[in-house]
């Protein structure tokens, strides 16, 4: 009796948990439809113009660019960086090592406020005026963490067995790295890539702090939230959620497709 | 190994190679990571010690200790730094309350097709947008929100914009840091633990207190030092659902154009809260496994 009890107190947990988890994003998306006054606070009804007129608020488009643009700028190169690095980690022992990780470990550690002051601060010094780059060159700094931790434990989860084996079937260095090597760590490199674009797109604070007059999206719904953010805001917070979801799920169905063809 | 009788010229290159290849591997990406990382904050906690000129409101290099004493005198500042910090703490508390009766819930006693559909549902927010979400809080706690309709039949109303909901929002926002890696390391529990804990007698929540939080604490801390520092630097959700409430990060953010030695200065008490943190995380040794 009191183990069917604690197992279902345990399934409502869960539950409210779960709930608590989606309301947001379900009311995101329900509100992308709402046939809304200037605030979109209240339901007043549904309707498709929001979805029709996606660009209709001036700058809403605009700085959903600006937030590709640093997005994929910062994605490539924070995936290539952090990728390098963790091979290093994942494959050298060497002296300074707990260091690198220790610095590796630090920007994510960095209350966002305090990065986002300290860059300013800096940007200032060198002469880099506020802007996009100042703002890629910080969003590659914080998303290469996130990077190395993600494609270090794909490193480190190869079997080394593998790569022997190549080299016992005469395939040199560069050989195994490109036929064995990079396509067992593919996987890990792909989620790090979504999760760097995902961060960079979705930052704020960061952003707010070293993009002088330029917009991105994010910077957009903050403008717009002090006069009430149009539902075209929830139109785009839909689509990239879906994107990513869509994104997430594609991966998961090539990785399950990969396993039935191994076995 | 097919090379290993090859001549001793080559292999003294591959010994050398390795740490050539190293270096190549780290050089450029750790420039990057120092060069951008450690200079910005060396140079915060110089501008900390700098002053603005009164007449030309202009900031000047120098030496003076008053930004810091005000952040450590002036009681409005003192109580802020308290808040934040109490904040902190709740957030990461209710993260760990929430995440690992789930994260069991997920990995031993959830059917796998339940199990899946909860990992991505415990991910999903992690891809809609930072504002988007603060903003959807707002919604949900709003006087005609969902909060108040759903309690509307308990007699219950929400408290209104004010810690409380900060504390809630910050919850929400972070909670995925959390519930990830503590769900990974209770799938690597193995069952028989469970058995074995029930078999000498160990009831639902014993087994949890002996059994299961020893064996994530690791994964806890690692989940704590994000939720942690996360919320110590977040601002917006204390202007989106805290009503008046003031963080650290809104006086950093409210003086970084007007008066930056200032804002550096604040900026120092969210960065010593969070070394302190580390170093007692550390002492776990939970950091090495990240």
């Amino acid at each position: 009796m009191s183990r069917w009890f604690s197992k279902n107190l345990i399934r409502i947990y869960a539950a409210i948990a779960i709930l608590y988890i989606l309301l947001p994003i379900f009311y995101t998306i329900a509100f992308s439809f709402n046939d809304a006054d200037k605030r979109n606070i209240v339901w007043r009804g549904f309707t498709f113009e929001a979805w029709l007129n996606p660009c209709e608020p001036i700058g809403i488009c605009e700085s959903l660019g600006n937030s590709f643009k640093v997005g994929i700028t910062s994605t490539i190169i924070a995936t290539l960086l952090g990728t390098m690095i963790a091979f290093a980690l994942g494959r050298y022992n060497f002296k300074g090592r707990s260091t690198t990780n220790l610095l590796i470990f630090l920007p994510m550690a960095t209350p966002e406020v305090v990065l986002g002051a300290s860059l300013l601060s800096m940007f200032i010094n060198i002469n880099v005026g506020a802007g996009l780059v100042a703002v890629t060159i910080a969003h590659i700094m914080f998303c290469i963490s996130f990077v190395v931790v993600t494609v270090k434990a794909r490193v480190a989860s190869l079997d080394p067995k593998l790569e022997e084996a190549a080299r016992d079937l005469y395939a040199n260095e560069w050989e195994t790295f490109r036929r064995v090597t990079l396509p067992l760590v593919a996987p890990g490199i792909g989620a790090a890539a979504l999760l760097a674009f995902a961060l960079s797109f979705d930052d704020f604070i960061i952003t707010n702090f070293n993009s002088g007059t330029v917009n991105t999206f994010p910077e957009y719904v903050w403008t717009a939230s002090l006069r009430g953010v149009p539902p075209q805001a929830n139109v785009i917070g839909t689509l990239m959620f879906v994107i990513a979801l869509a994104l997430v799920f594609a991966g998961q169905v090539i990785g399950k497709r990969k396993l039935a063809k191994k076995s | 190994m097919a090379t290993g009788t090859k001549s001793r010229p080559i292999s003294s290159f591959l010994l050398r190679n390795p740490r050539i290849r190293l270096i190549g591997l780290l050089a450029f990406p750790m420039t990057w990571i120092i060069g951008v990382y450690i200079v910005s904050l060396f140079l915060l906690l110089i501008t900390a010690f700098w002053y603005v000129d009164p007449f030309s409101s202009l900031v000047r290099p120098g030496f003076t200790l008053d930004n810091f004493i005000d952040v450590f005198t002036v009681p409005a500042y003192l109580s802020t730094s308290i808040r934040t910090l109490f904040i902190a703490l709740a957030v990461t508390f209710l993260c760990i309350l929430f995440a690992v009766p789930l994260g069991l819930y997920m990995a031993k006693i959830a059917r796998p097709w339940v199990r899946n559909l909860l990992a991505v549902a415990i991910t999903l927010p992690l891809w809609a947008g930072y504002l988007v979400k603060i903003i959807a809080m707002r919604l949900v706690f709003t006087e005609q929100g969902f909060f108040n309709w759903a309690m509307a039949p308990f007699g219950i109303k929400g408290p209104g914009f004010s810690v409380p909901i900060v504390i809630l929002t910050l919850t929400y926002l972070w909670f995925p840091y959390m519930a990830l890696p503590v769900f990974t390391a209770m799938r690597q529990i193995p069952h028989n633990l469970f058995d074995a804990s029930s078999d000498l007698g160990a009831r639902g929540f014993m087994t949890i207190y002996r059994v299961v939080i020893p064996l994530i604490i690791p994964a806890i801390i690692a989940g704590s030092v994000f939720t942690f520092s996360l919320s110590l630097g977040d601002y917006l959700a204390a202007r989106f659902t805290g009503g008046a409430t003031q963080m650290i990060g809104s006086l950093i953010a409210a003086n970084i154009n007007l008066n930056p030695p200032v804002a550096a200065a604040f900026s120092m008490i969210p960065i010593a809260f969070v070394v302190i943190y580390l170093m007692v995380a550390r002492r776990t040794g939970s950091l090495e496994r990240m």
